[in-house]
This record gives C-alpha cells, structure tokens and sequence, in this order.
C-alpha cells in the first residue's frame, strides 16, 4: 500500500502555502492545488489520502468538489475549511458526507486529528472497495444457471424446491452448490449469504 | 292837463309818422291808406295786426301805397269830446288829400270813424280791420265799408285751463282800466257765471304794475292768471311791447293764459290763441280789392275761425303740465328738440367738438394722474429698493478710477464694516480681502476693465473685528465713449448664511453617504470576515508549522525563515483589508483626484467577492486595456460600485434564469469614462427606471430605498451621471459617468 496523501485545495495562494508547510512538517505526504478543477484533473487515481478544501471558491466550490469526487470510482473523504463558518454551507456539506468541517483558524491538534481520522476513514473504505470488488469478479466467474440457483439458496430455498422451480434434477442442484461454492471460496450457506450481501446483489 | 298832453301827443305822433310815409311817393300818385290805431301803434294785439296789414299790402299792391296813421290815444281813458283836436287834424289833412281808404283797428278806432263817418269819413271806404265780433254785434257798419272779425271764446278759455289744470280754483284777470276794459271785464263777469263758487275770480284792473307783480308773486297754489291786458300798465308809464307780461311772467307763481299769438313766447302757457297776425293778412285782402275799385259793402265782412289751441312746450314743462292734458289738435311751440332740428349739424359739430375736448382733456387727466402714479410708484420703489436692499444684505456701490473714488450705499458700508462717513477707494476695498485672494480678485477686475464686460465674483472678506463674511460682487465696467472704461459699479451681497447652508447640505450628503456606507458594508460583514480570516488563517497554520519545524533537531532555521516571511506578508494583507475597511467606514470630505479604474474596480470587488462566491454568484471584471484614469474621489466610486454590486446580486436572487452572474465593465464615451453593472437577473419594469432613484423606493423587504439616491448624489456630486437600463435579453445594467482626469 502507497504512502497516504494529503490532498489541499484553496484558492488564496497564501493559506495554502501555510497550510501544505504545515502539514509537511507533521509528517503528511501533502499535494496542493489552486483550485477544485485543478484537483480533479491532477489528482493521482487509486491512491489513498484525503482532501482538505476551501469551502468558498470561485468557479467549483468546495461543495461542488465533495460532490463531484462522490460520484467519481475513486472517492476520497474531504475535510472543509472555512474563513468563517456558516450554517448552511455546514449542513449541506455534513449532509454530503463531509469528514469534517474546521475554521481556517482551527487548533493545530483539532487540524491534525481531523486529518488524521479521514486518511483512516478513507483506508477503511478503500479496503471494502477492494473486497466487494474482488467479490464482484468472483460473482462475475458464475455461470448464468449458477447465478439463479445462488439467489435461491441465499433466499433460503431448499434444493428439492429449487430443482422444482428449475426444473431441473435435485442432483444437478447440488452440483451447482459445489460449484459456487468453489468459485467463491465459501463454505457455508451463512457466509455465501454474508457475502452476496456485501456485494449488494440482495435487497 | 290830462287832455292837453294826450292831445299833444296824438299829433306829434301823426305827423312822425306822416314823413317817412312820403318817401314811398313816384309818377303815379300813391293811394292813400289812413291806419287808425285804437291805443298807440305799439300796443298789442293791433300793432301786430297793422304790421301784417301794412306788409302784406305793400307787398300787394302794384302801386306805392301812403299810409298814414294815428293813434287815439284818448280811447285809454273814455271816449266822447276827448277826441276833437284829432279829429281836426284828420279832417285838415282830408281837405288837402283825403285817403282812399280808412283802416280803424280795434273796437275804439272803429267807434271813432263810426262817430265822425259824417264829417271826416262821409265817402271815403272803410275797412275795419280786426275787432271783436261782439262789437259789432247790433251795429251797422255803415256804408262803404266791410270788416275782418275775431271771436273771443270766453267759455272755452277757462274750460282749457280746467281741462289742463284741474285743481284750479282761483284765477286773478290781468286787465286795465279803460272803458274797452271795462267792456271786457263785464263780457267775462257774464261769460263765467257758470265758474262761480268753483273758480274765485280777481280782478287786477285797479292795480299798479308793481301791485300786480306782488299779488302774481304770492299766488296760492291750484291758481292761474288770465292777461287780457292790452298792453299797457295801468299806471301808465311808457309802453314797452311784451314789458308787462314780462315783467309777470318773471314773477308769477302760476301759469299765465293769455288770448293772442304775440303773447305766445312772452310767458303765456297758451290756449285759443287768436291770429291777429292772419287778421292783418286778410284785412290787406281785403284793402286791396277796395284799393281796385271794389266797393267795399259788396264785400262781405271776413269772420276768422276759431283759433287752434297752441302752447308753449317751457311753460308746460315749467308747469308741469302733462301734454295728454292738452286739447285736441293742440299745436306745441317752442319745443326743446326743435333745436335739434334746426341746429343739427351745428350742434353735432358742437358735440364733437365738446366730446373731442372732454377727450382731450380726460387724456391730460389720466395723463396727469399716471404722471403722479408713477412719480407715487417712482418713490415707493425707491423705498422698497431700499427695503429690500436692507433686507437682502445688499450694497450698491460705483467706483470711479480717475478719482480713485468708490461711492456705496449705508447698507453696502455696513456689509463691508466701513463708518458711514470714512473716505472710500478701490483700496479700502482691497484691503478687506484676504491676502491671498487680492491678486485674483485685482485680475478678475482688471478682465472686466479690459474687455469691458460683466465680473462676477465670491469672495470672503475680513471685518475690522476679525469676523469673516462671505460676499458675493457682481458688477460691470462703463464706457465714456472708446474710451478705457472709468467707472465700475454693481452690487455685493452678503451670502455668508448661503455659503453656511451649502456646508450645511454637504455635511448632510457627507453624513448621509457616511451612514449610507456604514449600512453597505454590514451587509457583507461574512465577506469581510472571510477575507480578513484568510490571511489570518495562513497565519496560524504557520505559526503552527514554525512549531513543528522547531522541534526538529537542528531546527530548520531555513524553512522558519521563510514562515516569518510569508507571515509578515499575511499581516500586511490583513492591516490592507482593515485599512480599507476603515476608510470606508470613515466620515471624510470628498477628495477628487485621478483614479485608476482597474485598482478600484479590484477593491471594491474584494469586499464583495467572497459573499459573491457564498451566493454562487460569478463575478466577472471587463477591464479594456489604455483605459484613461477618471477624476473622482476613490471611496465614494467604490461606494456606487459597491452598492450596484450588491444591488445586482439581490436581483440575481430574486430570479436568474441558472445563470447567476454580474459583469462590471468600463469603457470611454463622449470624454468620459462611462461604467457599468448589469445582471442576470429579471431587470426593471420600464415604468419604475425614474423612480429607483427616488428616496424611499424599494422592493427589499429590508431595503431603506436610500441606496440608490445617494448613489445618484455621489455621482452627481463628482461631476457625473448614474441612470439605469434593461439589458436586451434580460436583466438591468446600471451605468454611471465620471470625468476623465487630464493626461
């Protein structure tokens, strides 16, 4: 796993020198940029890390990064900063799913720790992304019939029921079972349940 | 005695009257005509019938006609013996030549040649010329003659004059004493019995002329006097025609009737006036058939006919008698508009010569009395100039150079603090200016001498006291002939309490735009804050960063270098953005001075960028390269820039159509520099372009409506315009100009 960066977005040239040298010193990897387009055309794919962004911005505003890099496959967690905090930017940008959201004058500690707890937010989601992805290729290795014999069995069906929905053998039934469960290195009815879940192919 | 006079005086009077008679004599010898006269040949109504007689007569005959003619004067007093020597004298002029014809007026002449018919008239032809039918009434003309009668009608006389008068009911008879008199006053007495107890008759027949002026004088009401005098006064002074009735008629309190035509005009009123004029006429008919040979009893005796009623149109006025009163087919004399008739043209020419006069003489009147109006007005105005002078601080005053002379009003002395008898030149005047602003004013005076114009000039002046005064001089040069203009005059005027309120109204602008902008400014308190916790925030997370760096071992001395940079450069920016603040927030006087349009643009637009930004609202700066600098005063341009700015992002709020922008933009136009915000937002409704910029007018819940007047003040103030416009599409642009400051 790469090293985490620290991903700075303001357009006043000046905090964000501040705020790079500062967190350089605490030891963070740091990326900066002059603008929310510039992140989002410049920013390294596949990488972990967090962004720190100026809420006010002309042109993409910090809303509208938080925004754009939600709906993008390789989505980072963004702590806001603000000149001056106000209510409605706040709730809207809680509401999207902001880490945080610090004054520009916040404490050094609650800075850091900010950034701190969104690199391990972002490390945490970025291993589910890496399972429920790796699940979806083994999903995807099943054979059709396979794929409707899964969704019976995690619905609980039992195989007699199900050769009877199929319309095919009992024992057919049960070599699919065996097949599935090869391919998705399970072995029981409990995790196969557990894990289409996770892939989100059940409601 | 009596006697011997009258008879003196008979024959006097014949032979008076025998010599101018001769004259008419030629070849053929005249005919002789003897008029014999009742009284004296003056007296009234017979001269008149003579005189008519005589004319007419002559006027007749072919022939010269001698007349001859006597008078019986006796028959005034009685008849008989008395007439003897007269009858001598005719008879010793018949012997010679007797006449032709013998004329007897008058009831005493015919009685005369009645009695003496045998011895002087025995064949000569008689025509009696006039008498009163009842004369003649049993009588027996006689032969070779005739007559020509009038009647008297008594009745009807006094009938008239009740039918005129109907309240009459005394009547005093004018008459003489003489025995035809007395003929008459009997006739009258028996004529108006029926009257008695009605009318109550006085008889003046024993009176004096002056008794009887007395008693007409004292006339009571409802009376009248009847003049049947033959016209002689009785106390028998020289007769004079008319002079009795005259004399009566000046006095009389009542209207007087008389019976014949000649008395018509004298002061009779009127009434059956006989004719004796028309009896003479006829009666020289008559003379002159008898003159052809006619015998005179083969001519029948004439009888006028009744006269016809005429009055005397004075004395019914002076009476006032009502013409309706009158009888029938009455004929009126005398009457006033008859003058007109006669005198028409004279009298217009009168008239308009009279009118042209009264015209005349109204105009120089009212010439007279505007003469006097305006010298009243003249003086008046005088006074209110002086009044108002006073009463505007003004001062009149005229300078002469040659002299070195100034002349001023008392009020103009006090203006300028000089006593009112101190000595004045164009130096006393100087001397009153502050030092600094003699030689302008010396320049400004000396323009005027040179090019002989007007100067106008404000200026303050320094009282001996050491009080300041603001005065305002406005005068011009005069001209003798081509000449170096010699004398200036004009006027000065304390303006100190204008000069004062014009402060007055700029410290209110000033305080007005002051709050204006202190109101402004609240609005973008987050944007300021935003802007200030930029700088702020760098600043912090440097010191946060020094720490860390300070720490390490060696502290990287390098990298904290830098950080104290970079941190002073931040404190600059944040001491700019309260500066800023601070001047706006500042009261201040208005400094012009050349501007650069992209610097302010810049700072105005920092204020309000980040709430831009906030609001989602684009901000877009057009700046033209080369764009002059402008002349007007840095914060109250920012001001307007900042209050259309905000005024454009509301605009956008209230409805943007998605697209959510405001363009600040600048260019040159006509020499100044013309700016402009428009906005994407729904524009003005035409019919509200005008009234934005009126106090109090606002679509904002919150809005005072003061922004834009004060705006449009500022501007106006530096010299500039702010109006607004809808933008093609959609949304409102508000342009302002300001002048361009010379390069």
């Amino acid at each position: 796993m790469s090293q985490p960066l620290v991903h700075v977005v303001d357009d006043d040239a000046s905090f964000l020198k501040a705020l790079t040298r500062l967190l350089g010193a605490a030891g963070f990897t740091v990326r900066h940029y002059p603008s929310a387009a510039e992140f989002l055309s410049h920013r390294p794919h596949d990488t972990p890390g967090c962004v720190l962004a100026d809420l006010r911005m002309p042109e993409l505003t910090g809303l509208d990064l938080q925004k754009a890099l939600a709906e993008s496959a390789d989505p980072l967690p963004v702590v806001f900063l603000s000149g001056h905090g106000d209510i409605p930017s706040t709730v809207r940008a809680m509401k999207q799913g902001a880490e945080d959201f610090l004054t520009k004058q916040a404490p050094k500690e609650v800075l850091l720790a900010a950034v701190e707890r969104a690199l391990e937010r972002d490390a945490r989601e970025r291993l589910e992304r890496t399972r429920k992805k790796d699940l979806i290729t083994r999903l995807s290795a099943l054979t059709l019939r396979e794929r409707e014999v899964l969704g019976l069995v995690v619905q609980g069906k039992l195989n007699k029921q199900i050769a009877d929905l199929l319309g095919i053998h009992e024992r057919t039934v049960k070599l699919h079972r065996t097949a599935i469960t090869t391919k998705l290195e399970v072995h029981s009815v409990a995790e196969l349940t557990r894990l289409v879940q996770e892939a989100g192919l059940l409601p | 005695m009596p006697r011997s006079r009258a008879q003196t005086l008979a024959a006097l009077a014949f032979l008076a009257l025998l010599a101018p008679a001769y004259l008419c004599g030629a070849e053929t010898p005249p005919k002789r005509v003897l008029i014999l006269h009742s009284f004296g040949q003056q007296v009234e109504p017979f001269r008149t019938v003579a005189e008519a007689f005589r004319t007419e007569l002559s006027l007749r005959s072919p022939n010269p006609i001698a007349f001859y003619e006597g008078s019986l004067e006796t028959a005034r007093f009685s008849e008989g013996d008395i007439d003897r020597p007269f009858a001598d004298y005719l008879r010793a002029l018949s012997l010679n030549q007797p006449p032709d014809l013998v004329v007897p007026i008058g009831a005493p002449a015919f009685r005369f040649v009645e009695r003496h018919r045998e011895d002087l008239f025995s064949d000569i032809s008689v025509l009696v010329a006039g008498i009163e039918s009842r004369h003649l009434n049993g009588v027996d003309l006689g032969p070779h003659a005739t007559a020509v009668t009038f009647s008297l009608d008594l009745l009807g006389f006094i009938e008239d004059i009740l039918r005129m008068l109907p309240g009459t009911n005394r009547m005093s008879v004018v008459i003489g004493d003489s025995p035809l008199d007395r003929f008459w006053v009997e006739e009258m007495r028996q004529a108006w019995q029926p009257f008695n107890g009605r009318i109550e008759f006085t008889w003046f027949n024993d009176l004096t002329l002056a008794a009887m002026r007395q008693s007409v004088e004292a006339m009571p009401p409802h009376s009248a006097v009847v003049f049947a005098l033959n016209d002689f006064n009785a106390s028998g002074l020289p007769n004079e025609p008319g002079a009795v009735l005259d004399a009566l008629t000046k006095a009389t309190n009542a209207p007087i009737f008389g019976f014949f035509e000649p008395e018509l005009g004298h002061g009779v009123v009127g009434g059956r006036l006989t004719d004796v004029r028309g009896l003479g006429v006829r009666s020289a008919d008559m003379a002159m058939r008898i003159l052809n040979g006619e015998p005179p009893e083969s001519i029948p005796a004439y009888a006028a006919p009744p006269p016809v009623p005429q009055f005397d149109w004075t004395q019914l006025e002076r009476w006032h008698i009502d013409a309706s009163r009158l009888p029938p087919d009455s004929v009126i004399r005398n009457r006033q508009p008859s003058v007109w008739r006669v005198y028409r043209w004279r009298v217009v020419a009168a008239g308009a010569l009279v009118a042209l006069e009264a015209m005349l003489i109204l105009l120089l009147m009212r010439n007279r009395e505007r003469l006097q109006a305006t010298r009243a007005d003249l003086v008046k105005n005088q006074e209110n100039v002086r009044l108002a002078a006073r009463a505007a601080r003004l001062g009149f005053w005229t300078l002469d150079l040659d002299r070195d002379h100034l002349w001023i009003t008392d009020e103009g002395r006090e203006l300028f603090g000089w006593d009112k008898t101190e000595p004045l030149g164009f130096g006393s005047f100087l001397a009153t200016l502050r030092p600094e602003d003699r030689e302008p004013t010396l320049r400004a005076v000396r323009r005027a001498l040179d090019g002989g114009e007007d100067f106008e000039a404000e200026h303050l002046i320094v009282l001996k006291d050491g009080s300041e005064r603001w005065m305002s001089t406005r005068g011009s040069a005069h001209q003798k002939g081509t000449e170096q203009p010699v004398t200036l005059s004009g006027v000065s005027m304390d303006i100190t309490t204008r000069k004062q309120a014009v402060r007055e109204a700029q410290d209110l602008r000033r305080e007005l735009s002051h709050s204006a902008r202190v109101s402004l400014l609240g609005q973008f308190t987050a944007s300021l804050a935003h802007e200030l916790g930029q700088p702020l925030g760098a600043i912090r997370r440097n010191a946060d960063a020094a720490e860390l760096f300070l720490k390490n071992t060696p502290p990287d001395l390098e990298e904290i270098r830098a950080i104290l940079s970079d941190v002073h450069k931040d404190c600059e920016r944040a001491a700019m953005v309260i500066d800023r603040l601070r001047t706006m927030l500042r009261r201040r006087e208005i400094e012009i001075q050349p501007l650069v349009w992209s610097e302010l643009v810049h700072e105005a637009v920092s204020i309000v960028r980040s709430d831009a930004q906030a609001r989602g609202i684009m901000l877009e700066i057009e700046t033209p390269l080369g764009l002059p600098r402008l002349m007007g005063d840095r914060v109250h341009v920012q001001q307007v820039l900042i209050n259309l700015i905000a005024n454009a992002m509301d605009a956008i709020d209230e409805d943007s159509m998605g697209d959510r922008r405001v363009t600040v933009s600048a260019h040159t136009e006509n020499g100044n520099l013309e700016c402009a915000v428009s906005d994407t937002g729904p524009g003005i409704p035409p019919h509200r372009l005008q009234a934005i910029f009126d106090p109090f007018v606002t679509t904002k819940p919150n809005g005072m409506g003061m922004g834009l007047p004060i705006c449009q003040t500022i501007v106006e103030t530096l010299g500039g315009r702010l109006w607004a416009e809808n933008q093609a599409r959609h949304g409102a642009i508000f342009r302002f100009s300001l002048p361009i400051a010379e390069s």
